[in-house]
């Protein structure tokens, strides 16, 4: 067998793998195992997984990965998430569909401080969804504007996938992280616009003559500020920090994080068991993507060993496809994939393959990378495996609103963001606008 | 707030008589907490030092970049045996439930292979452990910032031995859950 064919039976093998449930980190290493074993021996093999798990990670830009994990579940128990949906629903109450226009208004504004979005899904189910069920909105659609929204969290920066992008591509973070802002602030306004749709459409917001015995809180001038001045206050830090020259956009996550602890500590809402747990809770996230990368690191010289991504380049390239023919092939697959597995693998298990073909289209790797997130991202939505989907579900408190009731309230959003996708593609400068613009 | 509910993947309910496994893994798992720590510390330090002294502190980021390694292995343990390991579950979990026999039995193969791969990489890291040990190996920049080497090669092999068993004792208790359910269908 040549070395092609052992690679594609090698990608064949993994998907399968993955597919019928083998942790995914596991189906990478074993596969690239097997097939280096068939291409070399097995010494080898050894060798070279030995030298992944020893070497791969030890790049200090995987130590961002830690970081930023510890700073998206920091904010989300100090409470800021809470402060900024009190000072959104303030100023939007009064719109029709108010509330879960303040929804995607929080979202965005807290996505500027955490880059991972399972933090934003798990913070604003708890908040937002029982106060929208409380003013008489529909369950799907209180559901589906925090998971479609929860995606805000990883494309406005701070975002870890841009980070894991920016390492695989050896694309400069920085850079990312400013062309995700454009089309951020696009898919915000593309979610506002199909809530009032919804709302206009359909019947979805019963009114609801008794509010109950919580009435909502009246805010004054003060409190709007004391509320909205500590997430402010972090944006600045972390987004000033970054962009001002005062760190790196890969230190940020450990001075957003000490940040959040100073802001978590003033307002007196986080004890030491808490904070430990936090601690904890960072770890074992952490070290569930940071085991995926080592062991697709193994998977990706394992690949570049066989020669496939030079056979696929040429390819799809022979068979005269035009840049946006691929663009479209490559869009397919990564929300095919990510109907199956979460987005880091997903970036993991693809770029290595694809980025050799960047060079051949001479695309512009900060777009294509935008263009990579998003698509990446819809998978968080999509069945069967939709990870924000899952957040929404663990983090709700009333246990009759069932997964497909949450896939269906996001599906509109998934939309917006199919809508959102094309649009990059289309209008390059949606993405690269501000990039060129602070050049 | 529970912090345990963050995440979607359930903690596992852990069977195992093995207390004394568990209890390592804990205390490695909150080693690599306060590694976690300690990172973001080193970097708000350095970031401050840099802006006000002028200068960047030698070292931070090789001890960063091994602290990295060190904390997956340290943690990796911990993130199996609370079922944080990434895995689509849209076939298997249909598959277990219509039958449990097949399903556990998959299952536990699954966590051989897991065990396997991770015991070449146990045994493929022993001499790099030994090697760096008595040769004294260290990283850095010599004249700038050196570390010893070995505390990592160690913290991968320890690492490593104790995932290999947490996989070990998933693929016995799917092959109990195995054995059970096949017998009351």
């Amino acid at each position: 067998m040549s070395g092609v064919e052992i690679g594609f039976i090698g990608i064949a093998l993994m998907l399968v793998a993955v597919c019928i449930g083998v942790h995914i980190g596991v189906a990478l290493i074993a596969t690239a195992m097997i097939c280096i074993t068939i291409l070399a021996n097995p010494t080898l093999a050894m060798r070279m997984a030995t030298a992944a798990a020893n070497d791969s990670i030890r790049d200090h830009l995987f130590s961002v990965v830690p970081l930023f994990v510890l700073m998206g579940i920091l904010v989300s128990v100090s409470n800021i998430g809470r402060d900024t949906f009190d000072v959104m629903q303030a100023l939007l109450k009064r719109l029709k569909g108010g509330l879960a226009i303040s929804t995607v208004g929080a979202n965005a504004v807290f996505a500027a401080i955490t880059g991972i979005s399972i933090a934003s899904a798990s913070v604003f189910t708890r908040i937002a969804v029982p106060e929208m069920i409380r003013h008489g909105y529909d369950k799907r659609l209180a559901v589906g504007v925090v998971a479609g929204s929860s995606v805000l969290g990883m494309l406005i920066p701070p975002s870890l996938l841009f980070i894991v992008f920016g390492v695989i591509a050896q694309e400069s973070v920085g850079r990312l992280f400013i062309a995700g802002i454009g089309p951020g602030l696009l898919l915000t306004a593309v979610f506002i616009l199909t809530i009032a749709v919804i709302v206009r459409l359909r019947p979805v917001i019963q009114p609801v003559s008794n509010l109950g015995d919580i009435a909502t809180p009246s805010e004054t001038i003060y409190s709007l500020i004391s509320k909205g001045l500590p997430i402010f206050a972090l944006i600045f830090l972390v987004l000033g920090g970054i962009y001002g020259g005062i760190f790196t956009p890969t230190e940020a996550g450990a001075v957003g994080s000490a940040g959040a602890l100073v802001i978590a500590l003033i307002k007196r809402n986080l004890s030491l068991k808490q904070f430990w747990q936090v601690l904890i809770e960072t770890g074992q996230v952490s070290v569930s993507i940071l085991f995926l990368i080592m062991a697709a690191s193994l998977y990706s010289r394992m690949l570049a060993f066989t020669g496939v991504p030079t056979q696929i380049g040429e390819f799809i390239t022979g068979q005269g496809l035009g840049p946006y023919g691929f663009l479209m092939i490559y869009i397919l697959i990564l929300l095919l994939l990510g109907a199956i597995i979460d987005s880091v693998s997903i970036m993991l298990i693809v770029l290595p393959i694809v980025l050799p073909m960047i060079g051949i289209y001479e695309f512009n790797l900060v777009w294509f990378g935008v263009i990579t997130v998003i698509a990446v991202e819809i998978g968080l939505l999509t069945p069967p495996f939709g990870i924000s989907v899952f957040t929404v579900k663990a983090s709700l408190e009333d246990k009759s609103i069932t997964l497909g009731d949450i896939f269906k309230g996001t599906f509109p959003f998934m939309l917006g963001m199919l809508f959102v996708l094309m649009a990059v593609v289309a209008f390059p400068q949606i993405a690269l606008f501000f990039v060129e613009a602070l050049n | 707030m529970s912090m345990n509910s963050l995440l979607p993947e359930s903690r596992r309910k852990i069977s195992t008589p093995n207390q004394i496994f568990g209890w390592v893994v804990d205390l490695m798992n909150a080693a690599g907490s306060l590694l976690i720590l300690l990172m973001a510390l080193i970097i708000c330090i350095d970031v401050a030092h840099r802006n006000i002294v002028g200068e960047a502190i030698p070292g931070v980021t090789e001890v960063l970049s091994f602290s990295v390694i060190m904390i997956v292995f340290l943690q990796a343990t911990s993130a199996l045996r609370s079922g944080r390991f990434v895995r689509a579950d849209m076939l298997i979990t249909p598959l277990t439930s219509w039958n449990p026999r097949i399903g556990h039995s998959l299952l536990m193969l699954f966590d051989l292979l897991g065990t396997a791969v991770i015991l070449v990489i146990f045994y493929g890291s022993l001499p790099l452990m030994m090697r760096a040990w008595s040769q004294s190996l260290f990283f850095g920049i010599p004249g700038v910032f050196t570390a010893p080497e070995w505390p990592i090669r160690v913290a991968v092999v320890a690492g490593s031995f104790m995932l290999a068993i947490q996989f070990s004792i998933d693929a016995y208790r799917e092959f109990k859950l195995a054995c059970s359910r096949g017998n009351e269908s």
